[in-house]
């Protein structure tokens, strides 16, 4: 979480357009909260930053 | 936000009797998953009677993934170098990815459909083992895991675009976009269509639980649902991966480093089964 001007700004939202592999896991994980999925979402990362799409 | 459909759509799944028959090599083979009754020599034959099956066996055959040093000119040699097993499913899943019409007009995108369901497929075919479960009986249920949204786009082309705009529109699930605009989801309509089509009692189960299975081949098909949208093999640009509880994902004992390399294969082999079966 970032402070500006002593305000508390939540993480920006994933986008659908952003093509960088990092931002499409993000956001094709939007729905899932951590303990759900983690173990998937670990190892998709894994892949993508050996294996880029 | 005031909702994109103000009426919620009635679907008929009565309606789904209009549908055309399944081709007879898929309920034949469908019908032999449990047993070992039909022989190398009478795949063959079936496979044989339909030329652009046939072509599109030996394609498989000769392709990259599967390809050996000399080319498959026959049937009989695409069944002793992939397997018969394989063979099987890949014949049924090439027939039923023609069995379907493209009606003109509709925003269903037929092609995205395909890619995830060959995706769901290869993903639960590479899993099944985990889970004491047939790889062949998984990839089926895999590959026909969505097939009520295919009836819905082909027989209820209004209902289908209005659950598509709802989902884009609130960034939600399908199945809740389908219950928003038309109060059933597509579940629900592929466990009908496949009791009509009397699919096996499994693959029946697997179609109708997808969404909420623990335990068994449903169980498989979810997760490898969830596993095809995390790979992004649909190339829908809206995608999700659905939530599913760590304590399920907990039930594919796979090491870490193992289910890295078994997703960089699952990629590899979707890539070249979805080439031969959707050109």
């Amino acid at each position: 979480m970032n402070l500006h001007f002593g305000i508390a700004l939540q993480p920006p939202a994933p986008v659908a357009a952003d093509p960088t592999p990092d931002a499409r896991v993000a956001y094709l994980f939007r729905h899932t909260q951590p303990g759900t999925c983690d173990l998937l979402r670990q190892a998709i990362v894994a892949l993508r930053t050996v294996n880029p799409p | 936000m005031t909702p994109p459909v103000a009426v919620a759509v009635a679907v008929d799944v009565r309606a789904i009797r209009d549908l055309p028959s399944l081709p007879v090599i898929v309920l034949e083979l469908l019908s032999t998953m449990d047993a070992e009754a039909t022989t190398v020599q009478t795949l063959a034959y079936k496979i044989s009677q339909d030329q652009a099956l046939a072509a599109k066996t030996l394609r498989l055959a000769n392709s990259s993934f599967y390809g050996r040093p000399s080319a498959v000119v026959r049937i009989e040699q695409a069944i002793a170098m992939i397997g018969f097993r394989t063979i099987r499913s890949l014949v049924i899943a090439a027939s039923l990815t023609t069995a379907f019409s493209r009606p003109a007009g509709g925003n269903f995108d037929f092609d995205c459909f395909w890619q995830h369901a060959i995706g769901t497929a290869v993903c639960a075919r590479h899993i099944a083992a985990v889970f004491n479960i047939s790889p062949d009986s998984a990839f089926i249920a895999g590959l026909l895991h969505d097939i009520g949204q295919l009836v819905l786009a082909t027989h209820f082309a209004a209902s289908s675009d209005a659950a598509r705009l709802w989902r884009d529109e609130h960034d939600c699930s399908t199945v809740e976009a389908e219950q928003e605009t038309a109060g059933m989801d597509h579940a629900g309509v592929g466990e009908a269509l496949a009791a009509h089509w009397r699919f096996p009692a499994a693959i029946r189960d697997a179609i109708a639980h997808h969404h909420d299975a623990v335990a068994g081949l449903p169980l498989v098909v979810r997760l490898a649902d969830a596993i095809a949208h995390a790979l992004d093999l649909a190339g829908d640009p809206l995608a999700a991966v659905p939530v599913i509880d760590d304590g399920l994902w907990s039930q594919l004992a796979i090491a870490p480093g193992r289910l890295v390399n078994m997703l960089r294969d699952i990629e590899v082999e979707h890539r070249e089964i979805a080439k031969v079966l959707l050109q």
